[in-house]
């Protein structure tokens, strides 16, 4: 008798020991971001634990980890947090695998969605269904050294026309400046990631060819089907082609640098590129933070446009929007409370506020009503620029993480296994269609 | 009946930890036959492809390049570097009166317990273009280069030779004890050479450890992910590509499980079929003595 007393004794207390821990667990939130964003998002976690009483459980991913490839596995293991982050060309790989929870319910009852830009919107959906909410956008553009182009007797402010500005300049930087290691500077190869395709390839493929149809991308998006060849690929994989072998403007080593960002930023800073293709953040970025003050940066670095090919019909000048989203996990064990997360982090000053600081551009219109950044001239400059030639989206259908890294395999191919660039784009075809069949993959002649 | 039980209990941990075994070898087989991919609609309803993923590895030229890379890093790094370092050591801190013994000793252990990641750090600062290996060239009146970027492999293969000599260094260290110093000495007495004691007492008396050593250096780095990975990726482009990454960049850059799975089944049949090749050899070895 008395054995079986304590055997219930010991069950029940099991059972409100299972029970304590799960209650423990409700009561806290998890959440996962990027170093880059914790000025941000530390501020958020605070005053969402003293309005709720919540506990915030966090994990923070320092620079140089890809975020993507940690978060995705996390999700496919199903131990992902409530709150994620979402690089905004994942959304339909993620959505389509089921991992994010479709936000329509508590977009159509939150007054601060009508302030987002169309684009904005469109970004974080799926097959109409909205499944993040952007924290900003940006643009790619040709960052210069002024030290560099004063060196090599360049004038400044520079406005390259077409490629071959672009590339007749940087051949002066090589002549005039031979200690600078990389004259003109384009990611390349698998080490960047998604930054290869989106900072390097995108910006070269979206001016090579008239933009008639989707001549200058990487989808047909009325066809339905990827792009394995086209003048468009050719002429971009060509650019690679001319910087890296023909007319060797770049170093290749720091494209497979331990951390590729953080060699970048080194040499731009310390001289060593003369000009190099990158992001609109890269204004916040180029320096350990906090960053110097504006004026110091100015005598540093300079941006421009990226321009066209030069071919006639196509776009004088590329830019390309993209940027980070937060969403909820699918998962999440209580979406409401993390609901009221997003609330409270996606308020119109706090975004604004952090934009203005990172020079990165803001997602809603009424950002322009907070004075910080309103007031930041960089930001107005870019922001004229996104405004003045329309911002292209990277053709982000399940199945472009693929070819992205296909992309990143060709841009090598190219630049250094030294693969004439015919070569490199029919292995490039050839990839896509094992991948995703032949009647999945065209031709544009 | 007590006694079953006491087996039973004592089996216990071994049985569950045969179980997770089977279960993940068993999971990742049935997933090599799949799709499965981490993302996308294949990650929540892969679909059977039976030997597609296999066939597809045959015809795969980046799986040969990796094969290929792979067996040069680990032939360089391992059995010429680490084993022919590590012998070399261990014989060199035995013989008497040699100065800055437990110096060399401790440098080589040292980059051993370094964490790989700091390795990696390490290594990133030291082939930098403006970091200390260029500098020491620059000293010498020489130009400066881009280790990892004008030659990646070598670069990585001696990294990796620093990373590991200490293991063999160690374990033929200690196989260097067992050896009875009377034959040595009866070797004196017989007027033999240092290289013919070498020859003809130190390596036979070493060779099962000899052995023993390259089954698990050739194991570990032909399976080695963190070094080359934290310093090139693969790269440039495929050049440092070793078959580790290859699986990784597939598995999770790619985002395809399924071929990923199909390629880590490749590669145990590979170090399986290696390592009892050795395991044969030792065998011999034992009998011969």
């Amino acid at each position: 008798m008395n054995r079986k007393i304590s055997l219930w004794i010991i069950l029940s207390l099991l059972l409100v020991g299972l029970l304590g821990i799960s209650i423990a667990e409700a009561k806290t939130l998890s959440i996962t971001y990027g170093e880059p964003w914790k000025e941000l998002i530390g501020p958020v976690i605070k005053d969402f634990e003293t309005e709720t009483g919540v506990k915030v459980d966090v994990t923070m991913v320092p620079y140089g980890i890809d975020m993507g490839e940690k978060l995705s596995l996390d999700l496919a293991a199903g131990v992902a947090t409530d709150i994620i982050m979402v690089d905004s060309f994942m959304i339909p790989a993620w959505a389509e695998a089921g991992y994010l929870y479709g936000l329509d319910d508590y977009l159509a009852v939150w007054p601060d969605w009508d302030q987002y830009f169309p684009g904005m919107q469109e970004i974080v959906s799926f097959e109409g269904v909205h499944y993040a909410i952007m924290i900003s956008t940006g643009a790619r553009m040709l960052w210069y050294s002024k030290p560099v182009f004063e060196k090599a007797g360049i004038p400044m402010p520079w406005e390259p026309k077409n490629w071959i500005d672009v590339l007749s300049t940087a051949l002066t930087i090589k002549e005039k400046a031979p200690e600078v290691d990389a004259p003109l500077f384009i990611p390349l190869g698998t080490k960047w990631g998604e930054g290869t395709t989106m900072q390097g390839f995108y910006p070269l493929l979206l001016g090579a060819d008239t933009h008639e149809g989707d001549r200058n991308k990487l989808r047909d998006w009325e066809a339905g089907k990827w792009i394995g060849s086209s003048p468009a690929i050719e002429k971009a994989l060509g650019f690679y082609r001319d910087v890296f072998i023909t007319y060797e403007l770049s170093l290749i080593g720091p494209h497979y640098a331990p951390d590729v960002w953080g060699e970048w930023r080194r040499m731009m800073r310390e001289s060593e590129i003369g000009i190099g293709l990158g992001g609109q953040w890269e204004w916040a970025e180029f320096w350990p933070a906090p960053p110097p003050p504006v004026d110091e940066r100015r005598a540093l670095v300079d941006w421009a446009p990226m321009p066209g090919s030069g071919k006639p019909d196509v776009p004088k000048i590329t830019t390309l929007g993209g940027g980070w989203a937060i969403g909820i996990n699918a998962a999440a064990r209580d979406p409401n409370l993390s609901w009221k997360f997003m609330e409270i982090l996606h308020s119109k000053v706090r975004t604004a506020e952090w934009n203005a600081a990172q020079g990165k551009v803001a997602v809603r219109k009424d950002a322009v009503e907070v004075p910080a950044y309103a007031e930041d001239e960089y930001l107005m400059e870019v922001t004229a620029l996104m405004g003045k030639y329309s911002v292209t989206d990277r053709d982000t259908y399940p199945g472009y993480t693929i070819v992205s890294f296909l992309v990143q395999e060709a841009t090598a191919d190219v630049a250094v296994e030294g693969l004439s660039v015919a070569t490199a784009m029919e292995r490039f075809k050839e990839k896509l269609i094992e991948e995703f069949g032949a009647d999945m993959v065209k031709t544009i002649p | 009946m007590r006694e079953f039980r006491l087996i039973a209990v004592c089996m216990a941990p071994a049985l569950i930890l045969l179980l997770f075994l089977v279960a993940a070898v068993g999971w990742a087989f049935y997933a090599s036959l799949t799709n499965i991919a981490l993302v996308g609609r294949a990650a929540i309803s892969p679909e059977f492809v039976g030997l597609r993923n296999y066939v597809r590895i045959f015809n795969d030229p980046a799986f040969f390049n990796s094969l290929n890379i792979s067996f040069i890093y680990t032939t360089g790094s391992a059995l010429i570097g680490q084993f022919l370092l590590g012998l070399f050591l261990a014989i060199l801190l035995k013989q008497k009166g040699i100065k800055l013994k437990s110096t060399v000793a401790a440098a080589v252990v040292l980059s051993w317990v370094i964490p790989d990641i700091v390795g990696v750090y390490i290594w990133g600062a030291f082939t930098a273009s403006g970091g200390m290996m260029n500098t020491i060239l620059g000293i010498f009146g020489l130009p400066a280069r881009s280790w990892l970027g004008e030659m990646p492999l070598a670069t990585v293969i001696i990294a990796n030779i620093w990373k590991g000599t200490a293991f063999s260094m160690i374990l033929f260290s200690s196989a260097l004890e067992t050896i009875p110093l009377t034959l040595y000495e009866a070797a004196d007495v017989d007027g033999a050479s240092s290289w013919q004691k070498l020859k003809f007492i130190t390596l036979p008396m070493i060779t099962p450890t000899m052995l023993v050593d390259l089954i698990l250096i050739t194991m570990w780095t032909f399976g080695y992910f963190t070094l080359v990975y934290g310093l090139t990726g693969g790269g440039p482009g495929r050049l440092t590509e070793v078959f580790p990454v290859f699986i990784y960049n597939q598995s999770f850059r790619h985002y395809k499980i399924g071929y990923g799975a199909a390629l880590s089944f490749v590669m145990t049949v590979i170090v399986g079929s290696a390592s009892l090749l050795y395991l044969i050899l030792l065998q011999r070895v034992e009998r011969m003595r």
